[in-house]
């Protein structure tokens, strides 16, 4: 029993062989009992298939599907919603949300503004600076001299 | 091919239906109701068949056929009205079965099938030559077969053995080739044989 020929058996039970190859099919099952049994079993049951009671549709189909043709479909609502005085504040937003992305791409950190140490010193020390009528406070060592001001005066 | 019981449906395809669709395209809706009229039935048999499920089937009937109205312009005269029909059908239930809960629905509704009543049951009137035990049977067993079968093989073997259409119009529908849907059809009838089998151990397929 060839493969070959047991791969056309279904065409040839449903009449889709060209009559050459038909022929040989039918020569093989002439020839091969176990060949003509199976093409039996086949035919039988392309026959029980076929006899099968075909489904109805319903009474309310045809009012369904009439019903949904006039509706707009998901493009022509969209497009029917994307009118000028919509488009624009979308058009801005979608600009924004584009300049966003590019200026901050995801995953980018945001960094805190950093503090210069000197200049919180200075700030800290700020009305000690003013009273005192100081100028040149350019290093830390200015503002130290400064804040021990009162302790130089004593010792002078 | 022989196809029995659906056959007349299968040849009332037209070169109307192509006329028809040009005049839908054009915005004509008494000729998409005269469409819709022609081709209800085969596409809910085919959605049934394909999802396994009545009321899934009926939805998505519904939305073949609305897409095949929106759709109208891009139809070209030169195909074939019902593999064109049958491309939108195919594809609209691809993709509701590619939805997260389809696969886990369709499961539901073989179990369903299993145990519910069914289509033989609801079309007792029908006369076959099988007794109606046998049919539930029968009819049980196919769509557990069907369930097991690729999204392709399905398609195919439902527009074979349901809507009678030939291979060459299948192979336009799936945009593949003859000798894929030869392969397809002889998979899937062979995997529906074998559950018949096991409702049938003596080997015959009814």
């Amino acid at each position: 029993m060839s493969d070959d020929i047991l791969g056309d058996l279904t065409a040839y039970i449903d009449g889709e062989l060209p009559p050459e190859r038909a022929k040989q099919v039918e020569a093989a099952l002439a020839a091969d009992p176990k060949l003509k049994a199976l093409e039996a079993r086949l035919r039988a049951t392309v026959q029980a298939v076929e006899a099968l009671p075909a489904p109805q549709p319903s009474a309310a189909l045809r009012r369904a599907v009439f019903s949904k043709l006039d509706e707009p479909t998901w493009r022509e609502r969209v497009l029917k919603w994307l009118t000028p005085p919509r488009l624009v504040p979308v058009g801005l937003a979608v600009a924004a949300a584009v300049t966003a992305v590019v200026l901050w791409p995801p995953g980018a950190t945001v960094t805190e503004p950093g503090f210069d140490e000197d200049a919180l010193l200075v700030a800290q020390n700020l009305e000690l600076a003013d009273d005192l009528d100081v100028v040149g406070l350019d290093s830390p060592d200015d503002v130290a001299v400064v804040a021990q001001l009162d302790e130089l005066e004593v010792m002078r | 091919m022989a196809v029995s019981g659906v056959q007349p449906a299968v040849q009332a395809f037209s070169d109307e239906d192509a006329r028809e669709m040009q005049a839908v395209a054009r915005g004509d809706k008494q000729a998409f109701a005269r469409l819709f009229d022609r081709h209800q039935a085969s596409v809910v048999r085919f959605c049934r068949r394909f999802v396994g499920d009545e009321a899934r089937a009926e939805e998505l009937a519904q939305d073949v056929f609305v897409k095949l109205f929106r759709s109208a312009k891009s139809y070209q005269p030169s195909a074939r009205f019902k593999t064109f029909l049958f491309r939108v059908a195919t594809n609209t239930c691809l993709n509701d079965l590619r939805r997260p809960a389809a696969k886990a629905e369709v499961l539901e509704a073989q179990v369903r099938d299993d145990e519910g009543p069914s289509l033989m049951e609801k079309d007792a009137d029908v006369a076959t030559p099988m007794s109606a035990l046998e049919a539930k049977e029968v009819e049980a067993a196919v769509q557990k077969a069907m369930g097991k079968m690729s999204e392709r093989e399905r398609a195919a073997f439902a527009m074979c053995r349901f809507e009678g259409l030939a291979y060459r119009d299948i192979a336009e529908a799936l945009e593949s080739t003859e000798s894929a849907v030869k392969s397809l059809i002889h998979r899937a009838t062979v995997q529906v044989m074998k559950h018949l089998a096991a409702i049938s151990p003596e080997g015959s397929a009814a």
